[in-house]
């Protein structure tokens, strides 16, 4: 048995997409469209337990792309151009750091911006975990438009991400990282790691230059490949098995390449690249995986 | 040849009777009745404004530029949505066997075009690099080999047209616009994307043309364009300019890199054309003529001749009103017609 996880930026059902699209014209007050994503959030929390899925974050239903609704609740931050995520054909708005962020919004009340999406209302169940884009990838998917100092600017974010952490009494956090972290060092997460058990997802294999200072370890590292150096650092190990770039569903067993440190299963990105309906006959399989690994 | 030929890109904005009911009625009778309705009307339309080439009557036979030829594919299947940005979404296919081309994409379009009206015509066909580019790739090796199959397949469709427009041209030259706006999204993907375009143009006897819009560098096409088997380029440029009048450089900013153009151009022994986008489509905001004029005469201070100039918007017109789409069009062919009273 594996622990499975699924995380990040889910596929909104035709129903929620059109009723974005009502609200966006005026036709649906904000609050029937909180309405609507509260009964989406928590169909999709029921379709995670009954796909066996043990570990998942907040569906994210009321975000746009997955910096935008933190973009928009801090102060020194605007929001950018309209960029390409990666090699998709999915776009997000670049965040231009203009000073060090502050949040100033209340994460937990439902709010409408000046900027389409409601701030992060997050309607978690009893286990749904919180989910952050990492500020290494933060900090590389925006631009700097006043003279910050990137270290400066990392370790601010890691500050008020323990703010985010604190305002939903300590829940759990699954980090992503969209990028390979090259020569990068992240000990800065470390007060993070101290604050609340954290999930990283990963690009690439990190390193021992990459992790090195860390005092406290992840809950789970999820790489591309598995290391077992990587235990220094965290106290079990991930893998991707299910691809959110590609529409061919996997098969439900998986191949025992890895050794007994990996003990968590998940998917290579979060899953808003792929249509609703294929979404969820992966995260189904994603289930059987993990039950037959 | 003739100086300063205006022309359209591609689509129009659909009259509502046709729009309303596309999906229920494509492939029926009905369909083809209000498609040759609709186009006869913007033909008139684009007649009316005074356009050289009335390209393919607005394209209104297609509904969009990938779902059209990726629905007449086997091999490519949709599922659903998926996210472009926002809450904007796209049905994205999903290249799942070998794919085959199931029935031509345009030929009972340009079929019915080119007997409805004695102008040039333009046919507009999407390209294989934004075809693959567009879509999952759940059977081939490599994004290469997806696109260099989606090559395979439009070269067929471009045969299929060149037979019936020999029967319907009334000798007109046969002229393709290969539509690729994803052209230069990955630059290291560069070859790929010549390639597949030239596979794309084998032995079609014609002029072919290129569209590509809202790149973030033109530059790496216009490196490749002594690659490219293609014989001028459509492309946008008013969307990146400024909307004040002047012939400055910092006036006509969207325009610069056409000295960039013109450095490759002119070190080719066939040089090739360049329709410029005078007007943006993005915006209902009408750009005056002597605002059009400004443009079309900054282009020509870096181009100097005329006849390898065309006048264009920057891409299809369908996100404007067709009256604001019209008024578009009569504002650019006014001005170039100004501009050609004071060569």
């Amino acid at each position: 048995m594996l622990k499975t996880l699924v995380y990040g930026l889910y596929p909104r059902s035709e129903k929620l997409r059109r009723s974005y699209n009502r609200w966006e014209r005026g036709m649906i007050k904000t609050e029937d469209l909180s309405e609507i994503i509260r009964e989406e959030k928590y169909a999709f929390y029921e379709m995670m337990e009954r796909s066996g899925i043990e570990i998942y974050t907040d569906p994210l239903f009321n975000w746009y792309d997955i910096l935008r609704p933190i973009v928009l609740s801090m102060e020194n931050v605007k929001l950018g151009p309209l960029t390409r995520y990666l090699e998709t054909n999915t776009f997000y708005r670049m965040p231009e750091f203009y000073g060090i962020p502050r949040i100033f919004k209340d994460l937990t009340k439902f709010e409408q911006l000046e900027e389409n999406p409601p701030l992060p209302a997050y309607q978690l169940d009893g286990k749904s975990l919180l989910f952050l884009p990492s500020p290494y990838s933060l900090v590389r998917m925006s631009r700097l438009e006043a003279d910050l100092r990137e270290d400066v600017l990392l370790r601010s974010l890691v500050d008020e991400y323990i703010k985010i952490v604190k305002a939903f009494s300590g829940r759990k956090l699954v980090l992503f990282d969209v990028f390979d972290y090259g020569k990068h060092n992240i000990s800065y997460l470390d007060p993070l790691l101290q604050s609340t058990g954290v999930i990283l997802i990963a690009r690439g294999i990190p390193k021992e230059q990459n992790l090195k200072g860390l005092k406290h370890k992840f809950e789970a590292l999820v790489a591309d490949g598995v290391d077992r150096d990587l235990l220094n650092y965290s106290d079990s190990l991930g893998i991707k098995a299910v691809s959110a770039h590609k529409t061919k569903i996997e098969g439900a067993s998986i191949e025992k390449k890895m050794d007994d440190s990996v003990d968590l299963i998940t998917h290579d990105d979060y899953m808003d690249f792929l249509p609703r309906e294929i979404a969820d006959i992966k995260v189904e399989v994603l289930g059987k995986m993990g039950d037959t690994a | 040849m003739k100086e300063l030929i205006t022309q359209e890109i591609g689509s129009f904005r659909k009259p509502e009777y046709l729009a309303r009911d596309f999906h229920k009625i494509e492939g029926t009778p009905r369909f083809k009745e209000l498609a040759e309705k609709a186009t006869r009307e913007t033909l008139e339309v684009f007649e009316r404004s005074g356009l050289d080439n009335v390209g393919i009557g607005g394209e209104m036979f297609r509904w969009e530029m990938y779902e059209h030829p990726a629905e007449r594919i086997k091999g490519i299947i949709f599922y659903g949505m998926v996210r472009s940005f926002d809450n904007r979404y796209y049905r994205k296919g999903s290249a799942i066997d070998r794919l085959e081309r199931r029935e031509p994409f345009h030929v009972d379009e340009v079929n019915f075009v080119a007997r409805s009206t004695d102008r040039p015509l333009k046919v507009p066909i999407t390209g294989p690099y934004t075809m693959m580019e567009w879509s999952f790739n759940d059977y081939y090796e490599s994004r290469e080999d997806l696109a260099m199959e989606f090559a395979r397949i439009i070269n067929e469709e471009l045969k299929d047209i060149q037979r019936t427009w020999d029967k319907v041209s009334g000798g007109r030259k046969l002229e393709i616009q290969i539509d690729e706006p994803a052209m230069t999204t990955h630059p290291d993907e560069m070859d790929i994307v010549v390639e597949s375009i030239n596979r794309s143009v084998e032995g079609i006897d014609g002029e072919i043309s290129m569209h590509v819009c809202y790149s973030r560098d033109y530059r790496l096409l216009y490196d490749r364009i002594p690659d490219l088997k293609i014989d001028g380029y459509n492309l946008e440029y008013s969307n990146r300019d400024l909307l004040e009048r002047g012939l400055s450089d910092e006036k006509r900013p969207g325009f610069n890199d056409l000295k960039y153009f013109t450095e490759i151009n002119e070190s080719l022994q066939r040089r090739k054309f360049i329709g410029i986008g005078v007007t943006d489509v993005h915006i209902d905001y009408v750009e005056p003529v002597e605002l059009i004029e400004d443009r079309i005469n900054y282009a020509l201070k870096i181009i100097k001749d005329p006849e390898i100039v065309r006048i264009n918007p920057d891409c299809g017109l369908r996100t404007r009103s067709r009256e604001i789409g019209e008024q578009k069009l009569r504002n650019m062919v006014a001005a170039r017609n100004n501009v050609l009273k004071n060569l």
